[in-house]
């Protein structure tokens, strides 16, 4: 579908028909040796994420990840695709977590995604177009732990 | 690691250090969660040439993991009893491997009721630009009576 731009003469071509849409990503099983790889890549200190036996004495009775991890991960499907069709590059714009519970090492969390919204925005560098997706995270005995939102933004550079 | 108690918090404290991820550092990165090929199908985050034609002046440093950074910073001063609540950031320009950055939390408000703390986070190029910017909320425990 063709959508009209801010301005005169700038027009978008994505798919509205995906907006909405909530599409299961998979699932993940938050391994000890998952936790430790991204920690490491990171340079994590704080024993929670990284010393079982300190975690293990702490508010959660063992180790759980760091709450970044999620949104950092590949659960498998790609979500819905708007199917943008304007400027030259695609970068990320933004980035939002909200943390609900802990991820505890040996749960199995499963991601749904959809593409929340698209819009258009127009600024110093010149009309941009928005696409913001909302992934919620639930662990395997079905309590949502963290919602994050990502936004890209498709321009011309 | 020490406690952090919501009583010795107070508006105007602030934190910082330094980081300079690199290529190495973005692979590592990458192999932690999913892959380069997936995360980077055009090449952005490991190609000169392609990262030139998005804007930037070198291979960027991914978002993810620069929010992973910036998570990072806010998580270990919170210390094991504090929890992250949000972290809502903008990505303004491209942090590309090897930039000086300056990480920097500063409490911007404190909530008595709730024990919880916001924090405004941002990264600092060594251009004083500053290509990440954003807030923080933890919840931190109070001292014992």
């Amino acid at each position: 579908m063709v959508t009209s731009g801010p301005n005169p003469g700038v027009r978008f071509d994505y798919d509205r028909d995906v907006i909405g849409v909530e599409v299961e990503l998979g699932s993940v099983t938050i391994t000890p040796q998952l936790i430790a790889g991204y920690c490491a890549a990171i340079a994590e200190t704080n024993p929670l994420y990284t010393d079982a036996r300190a975690a293990q004495a702490g508010p959660y009775g063992g180790l759980i990840a760091p709450p970044c991890l999620l949104p950092s991960l590949a659960f498998g499907r790609r979500g819905p695709d708007p199917k943008v069709k304007f400027g030259n590059a695609t970068l990320f714009a933004g980035s939002r977590l909200e943390c609900f519970a802990p991820v505890r090492a040996g749960d199995t969390i499963t991601a749904k995604t959809q593409v929340k919204e698209i819009y258009p925005k127009t600024g110093r560098s010149g009309t941009m177009l928005f696409v913001v997706r909302r992934t919620t995270y639930s662990n395997q005995r079905g309590e949502r732990v963290a919602a994050s939102e990502q936004s890209l933004v498709h321009r011309e550079v | 690691m020490p406690a952090r108690y919501f009583d010795d918090v107070q508006i105007g404290d602030e934190l910082e250090e330094h980081s300079a991820p690199g290529r190495e550092d973005v692979l590592q990165f990458f192999t932690a969660t999913s892959g380069a090929g997936r995360m980077d199908p055009d090449g952005i985050f490991a190609s000169e040439e392609a990262a030139r034609r998005v804007g930037a002046e070198g291979p960027m440093v991914p978002g993810g993991m620069s929010f992973a950074l910036i998570s990072r910073l806010v998580t270990d001063w919170a210390g094991m009893e504090g929890r992250l609540d949000s972290l809502d950031i903008s990505f303004r320009r491209p942090i590309v491997h090897g930039d000086g950055l300056r990480l920097v939390a500063l409490v911007t408000d404190t909530d008595p009721a709730a024990a919880s703390v916001k924090l405004d986070v941002y990264m600092e190029n060594a251009r004083g630009e500053r290509p990440l910017q954003g807030t923080a909320v933890v919840t931190l425990p109070r001292r014992g009576p």
